[in-house]
């Protein structure tokens, strides 16, 4: 199944990537797919970190030069 | 994995700008990562939820006595006001603890904050609200500097005392103050 949200964080610092993906996670319903976008340094650890956290499968991680792309399933 | 019953309680004690950031990230980050925040503020730390108002406001502007059912007005006294006009407020009006030089300081570091793509205080100010941290401000800390809590940046906040905090300091898994 598709992502259906698509979270684009390219230039924030921590803690905005994960303020913005909890606020479109609150907007989703188990089963649905999201994708993030990020160049953060820290923002695989960070969205991984989250992810176990609150119980969220990884579905995918791609990195292109600093851009990390990562599909969650809820 | 879920665990719905983390709490954290993060107080806030000092005025300085870089303090308050650090305690406004620290409660964004843990409420987003699904933990129940709490943040308090005494004394000082309550300058950062004032509304920025001149040197002057407070001689002018006497807030209605039914807005105030947290402050003995009575026992108020003009030094109250002569220290209000020193005791400047507002996100956007914090010093810095080191290399303030003379109000740069913070201009500096905002304009840092800006180039990272940080958020300054009076934006984590808003997204602590919208993800739900409760905030309470010190009785004793509205009376004694006179704090007017109709005219604070935040719409929702409780006003309670040291056996608040002790129940949920108590309850809660972390507890910091800054």
């Amino acid at each position: 199944m598709e992502a259906i949200e698509k979270v684009d964080v390219c230039g924030m610092s921590c803690p905005m990537p994960l303020i913005k993906l909890r606020a479109s996670i609150n907007k989703l319903s188990k089963g649905q797919a999201l994708t993030i976008i990020g160049d953060d340094p820290i923002f695989e650890s960070s969205v991984r970190d989250f992810c176990t956290e609150n119980g969220f499968a990884l579905e995918s991680v791609g990195t292109e030069g600093r851009v990390i792309t990562m599909i969650i399933r809820l | 994995m879920e665990d719905d019953n983390k709490t954290a309680t993060i107080m806030v004690v000092s005025t300085d700008m870089d303090k308050v950031l650090v305690a406004f990230i620290v409660a964004t980050g843990f409420a987003s990562m699904g933990v129940k925040t709490k943040m308090w503020f005494t004394m000082y730390g309550a300058n950062c939820l004032r509304q920025p108002r001149g040197i002057f406001y407070r001689w002018f502007h006497h807030p209605a006595e039914h807005t105030q059912k947290y402050r003995r007005i009575n026992t108020d006294t003009f030094l109250q006001q002569g220290f209000e006009m020193l005791n400047r407020g507002g996100p956007g009006y914090l010093p810095l603890s080191r290399l303030n030089l003379f109000g740069l300081g913070p201009l500096i570091l905002n304009y840092i904050l800006k180039r990272k793509g940080i958020p300054n205080v009076e934006e984590l100010i808003h997204l602590a609200e919208e993800l739900g941290i409760g905030f309470t401000i010190c009785q004793i800390c509205v009376d004694a500097l006179a704090l007017d809590t109709s005219d604070l940046v935040i719409s929702k906040v409780s006003v309670n005392g040291v056996s608040q905090y002790m129940k949920d300091c108590m309850d809660s898994h972390y507890n910091i103050v800054v």
